[in-house]
């Protein structure tokens, strides 16, 4: 992240102000479409769009949460310490915080990990997947395909609608129990540190684990299958996704970072390729990649560039859903990220069985100074961590890129593109048909707004 | 109370600060599985419709710390009928509240013959690893009012 703010001069409103306006419409050239405060994303944001002569000229994100400067006070502070701050950016998706700061660590002292370790290490990302994956899909996304306000409604409506809501409960009380069985506790999980974990499962524990995995196994495949029967809005864009890529394994903790156009890069090269902004209306930085601008992250990327990696059952799972991919539909998210809890449930069972306890929790740690970066999958796409220490382990520099980050200013092309679509229809269904935009990424705005560069400057 | 909850109790919360008051009261309970009661605890709101719906229990206790509002201790419980949703409000990840939660299940087609509340208010959800004295000792009594319930109802069949 550059100490410099640049400001975007597509974008030259006030900055995120107070979620206080109401939609205004000027009966001769211009409406403005506006979200005070968005419902069912994580977070504080809002949205508006600016229609001037029967044209869009305008869609800001507007992200007005406070910023909280994770990366300022994580400086002077022991590495070892690094894995339990960051997981406190989000409540969540911890498990990613834990894993990209742990493996760029790893980076820098140049550790390595049995792959026991690594075993595990996935095996708790999968439980982050589902139960993050299937609280969106489930409780906030697919309201949206019904009109519904909320879960409760649409589980109010129909017995069938009551029926995937409660299945979709079975399969995130899975995901929640793998996070507490690796890591020690379902919400902010406390057992993943610096070269492995603090205590290694029972084989007694994961044995009752892939048990309750076992009975959500087929609960998850139809989720999948409803999902895909959703109504999708007939929008597509030729999108440039980014996603981890790696040879035998559907994107986790390792692997190259590619996209949908052409990039193939080693994840320490992401800063050469990718910039940060500043816009005037979001304390969270957006994202850029170089020459181009707005990418996709998330799990359509990843299931359009690595579905050929996911387990046998999630590819056959997702050749039969009569979704021709790679597919450009955004609205198609809510099955991409379906089915990678099918694949998460599926390879979780799959690591358990396989697993063998290695030697030790956790490789022993020997400081050095030095930096390291890397990049892991968090349920809405790529976290890239990037420190420097000094030769006691101490936090030199600290930088910390969330998915959210990174699909902000494609969240904005997105509302500005399908935005002529709603401008005939009322008001509220307008401003909904947005949020559902915008609630195609899941974005986690207590993410994106875990840093902010201050810029002072004295004249 | 006439009837004993039969079968769930549930702390919810987390394991820092006055936060920790539901978690602390279901540990201090730890002897009541004897009489065929389920003690679980939980920090995530979906977590615990999913505990409620696997349950089945007609009857429940849920345990939570309250937002401090200048009375920090004071115990406050309610029956289901006692306690409804701000209509209105939005969902978020994490704005998945307890009654939502507690609304959620009942649209699934679950019913409670009793459902209990009770709240400890928390006289800082700041940072810190240790229960607040006022907490403290409102664990302590909410714990006693809860077993008092227990030695005289009768269970469920």
């Amino acid at each position: 992240m550059s100490n410099e703010s640049k400001h975007d001069p597509l974008h030259d409103s006030a900055a995120g102000e107070a979620p206080d306006s109401k939609a205004s419409v000027n009966a001769s050239t211009e409406r403005t479409i506006r979200v005070a405060a968005m419902a069912r994303v994580e977070g504080e944001g809002g949205i508006t769009i600016v229609v001037r002569d029967g044209k869009v000229e305008d869609a800001q994100l507007r992200i007005f949460e406070p910023p909280r400067f994770f990366e300022s006070f994580l400086r002077g502070r022991s590495l070892l310490e690094v894995p339990d701050i960051t997981a406190r950016i989000c409540g969540i998706c911890p498990v990613a915080y834990q894993m990209s700061s742990c493996h760029a660590i790893e980076k820098l002292l140049g550790m390595n990990v049995p792959a026991p370790i690594k075993s595990l290490r996935r095996l708790l990302y999968c439980g982050e997947w589902i139960e993050s994956h299937v609280l969106h899909f489930a409780f906030l996304h697919a309201p949206d395909f019904f009109g519904y306000e909320s879960a409760i409604a649409m589980a109010q409506a129909k017995p069938e609608f009551a029926a995937i809501v409660r299945s979709a409960l079975a399969v995130k009380k899975a995901g929640n129990s793998i996070v507490e069985t690796l890591g020690g506790r379902e919400v902010h999980p406390i057992n993943v540190r610096v070269g492995g974990f603090y205590k290694l499962p029972s084989r007694a524990d994961l044995a009752a684990l892939a048990e309750r995995l076992e009975r959500v196994r087929d609960v998850a495949r139809d989720l999948v299958r409803w999902t895909a029967k959703l109504d999708f809005p007939d929008y597509e864009y030729d999108y440039e996704y980014v996603a981890l890529s790696h040879p035998v394994e559907y994107p986790m903790n390792e692997g190259r970072l590619v996209s949908s156009k052409g990039l193939n890069i080693d994840m320490a090269e992401y800063p050469d390729h990718f910039e940060e902004r500043h816009v005037p209306h979001s304390n969270a930085l957006q994202s850029l990649k170089k020459g181009s601008g707005a990418f996709f992250t998330g799990p359509l990327a990843r299931w359009n560039m690595n579905r050929d990696r996911a387990t046998v059952d999630a590819r056959v799972l997702g050749g039969e859903l009569g979704i021709s991919w790679p597919c450009d539909n955004p609205f198609v998210s809510i099955v991409a990220r379906a089915i990678e809890v099918f694949h998460a449930v599926d390879l979780a069972i799959r690591l358990i069985r396989e697993y063998e306890p290695p030697e030790r929790a956790f490789e022993p740690v020997e400081f050095r100074a030095g930096s390291g970066a890397w990049i892991t999958e968090a349920p809405r796409g790529i976290l890239y961590h990037r420190y420097e220490a000094d030769d006691k382990g101490a936090v030199v520099a600290a930088t910390i890129i969330a998915p959210t980050s990174q699909n902000q200013r494609q969240i904005e092309e997105d509302l500005i593109r399908f935005a002529p679509t709603i401008l005939d229809i009322p008001q509220a269904e307008a401003e909904w048909k947005c949020e559902q935009v915008v609630r195609n990424y899941d974005p986690c705005i207590s993410c994106a707004t875990h840093f902010l560069t201050l810029n002072i400057v004295n004249k | 109370m006439n009837n004993i909850y039969n079968s769930l109790i549930i702390g919810l919360g987390g394991p820092r600060g006055d936060d920790a008051a539901g978690w602390v009261a279901v540990d201090r309970l730890a002897d009541l599985p004897e009489r065929g009661v389920r003690l679980l605890k939980t920090g995530d709101s979906l977590s615990l419709a999913a505990i409620l719906c696997e349950a089945s229990s007609p009857c429940a206790a849920i345990v939570d710390a309250a937002a401090p509002r200048g009375e920090p201790g004071t115990i406050r419980s309610f029956d289901r009928d006692e306690i409804s949703i701000q209509r209105g409000s939005a969902w978020s990840t994490h704005g998945v509240g307890l009654i939502e939660a507690i609304e959620l299940v009942e649209a699934l087609g679950y019913t409670f013959k009793r459902l209990r509340l009770h709240t400890i208010e928390a006289k800082t959800v700041g940072h810190g690893s240790g229960l607040s004295p006022e907490v403290e000792a409102a664990i302590d009594r909410l714990v006693e009012t809860i077993r008092a319930d227990f030695a005289e109802a009768q269970p469920y069949a």
